[in-house]
């Protein structure tokens, strides 16, 4: 064995790992030169002093002051754990209960005749019917639940009817878009794009 | 995986300051003396170690529970000990840093029972000399020296702490090993068969 060759051996000895290396060879070359003995001899010495630096004590008050340091954690910090997390599933819950709550809402209203518009005294109700009469023009958009709506006169705005039909001589009666809504689906539908509206300030942006 | 860091962790997780507290006290020495030996003196070492416990606190959400948390938590210890070392070197002078004083400081605070009558024909000065050779060692080398040999740990767990393969960090140990062997062995000459040595 040649001196360069020995040196990976030792260290791999000390790191308990002599495994494939030839270390009885090894053994035996150290017997007879002394350089790569005293070089051997020096590691070990080494190895025990580095194993026998001593444990410094932390400072005493070590625990308080980092305990004095660490940021208050307020009682919403789980909530706010779980929207962080779950962003998602969070927004998706809110929304779904928001929705039911109105769906069960609407569900349990009766099947009363209802009438939206800022220009009601221009309107004749019969029954369950809403007529628009001849000459007469509403300003405005004009809503009508559970009913028909008849249209002689003009509408300036949207119309929506939900639950009901629309009855009209010809389109041009009515200046903005009308609506028609007589199925759930479509009721749903319409409140999804008027959720917004819906939502309570705080939820926006907040 | 330590079992009682993981309950302690969980508990830890949902808010439970003393299963926090509890952690610190399992680990506070053993990163207060990682950081003094890589530092070298007891103020930055504090400093670095109150430092990793905060960490540990605001990050504990993203400890991930399939690694040892030892070695999360030598991760952090150790990142931040390079980077005050590298942020001193430009900011004060060697000499600034550098207190004599401050080496011999460790041993007052010593627990003296720690040392067998066997081990005790290593003095002082041969300790401290060894903690000097250390300080003197390029932080590359400085990390792996001190998990080996003041935390203890196998190669493998130093491995995983410092993201390099096992095969660089036995090249490292045996850069580091004989360059302090080559420091202390000025000093003394002469070896006796049984691996005593004397004062030259």
């Amino acid at each position: 064995m040649k001196c360069h060759e020995t040196e990976s051996i030792m260290h791999a000895y000390l790191d308990d790992d002599i495994d494939g290396y030839p270390y009885q060879e090894f053994l035996e070359h150290i017997k007879t030169c002394h350089k790569c003995k005293k070089h051997f001899e020096e590691l070990k010495i080494t190895e025990r002093l580095l194993k026998q630096l001593p444990m410094v004590s932390t400072p005493p008050d070590f625990v308080q002051k980092l305990m004095q340091q660490l940021p208050q954690k307020e009682s919403k910090t789980r909530i706010k754990r779980w929207l962080v997390k779950y962003p998602v599933v969070v927004a998706a819950s809110i929304f779904l209960l928001l929705f039911s709550i109105s769906l069960v809402t609407y569900m349990e209203q009766d099947n009363e005749l209802k009438i939206v518009t800022t220009d009601q005294a221009k309107l004749i109700v019969k029954g369950n019917e809403v007529i628009v009469p001849e000459g007469k023009k509403i300003i405005g958009d004009l809503i009508i639940e559970n009913g028909n709506l008849k249209i002689n006169g003009e509408v300036k705005g949207n119309v929506t009817v939900i639950n009901g039909d629309i009855l009209m001589a010809n389109a041009s009666q009515v200046d903005g878009h009308t609506k028609q809504i007589d199925r759930l689906y479509e009721w749903i539908w319409y409140n999804l794009k008027n959720l917004w509206t819906k939502i309570p300030p705080y939820f926006i942006g907040g | 995986m330590n079992f009682v860091d993981n309950k302690l962790i969980r508990k830890a997780k949902a808010g439970d300051m003393q299963a926090f507290a509890e952690l610190v006290y399992q680990y506070k020495d053993k990163i207060f003396n990682l950081a003094y030996r890589m530092l070298g003196n007891t103020q930055e070492a504090e400093d670095v170690s109150q430092e990793t416990f905060l960490r540990v606190y605001s990050n504990i959400d993203r400890y991930d529970e399939k690694y040892k948390f030892s070695t999360w938590i030598y991760k952090i210890a150790t990142n931040l000990s390079i980077d005050r070392i590298r942020k001193r070197r430009t900011t004060y002078s060697l000499d600034d840093y550098w207190n004599e004083e401050e080496g011999l400081d460790w041993y007052t605070r010593l627990p003296n029972q720690s040392i067998g009558p066997e081990e005790s024909i290593i003095s002082n000065e041969e300790i401290n000399q060894v903690h000097k050779a250390i300080l003197n060692l390029p932080e590359k080398y400085r990390v792996i020296m001190t998990l080996r040999y003041v935390e203890d740990l196998s190669i493998k767990e130093i491995s995983e702490i410092v993201n390099l393969p096992i095969s660089t960090v036995k090249t490292r140990l045996l850069r580091g090993r004989e360059y302090i062997r080559k420091e202390i062995s000025n000093k003394y000459t002469t070896v006796d068969r049984s691996g005593k040595y004397e004062m030259s």
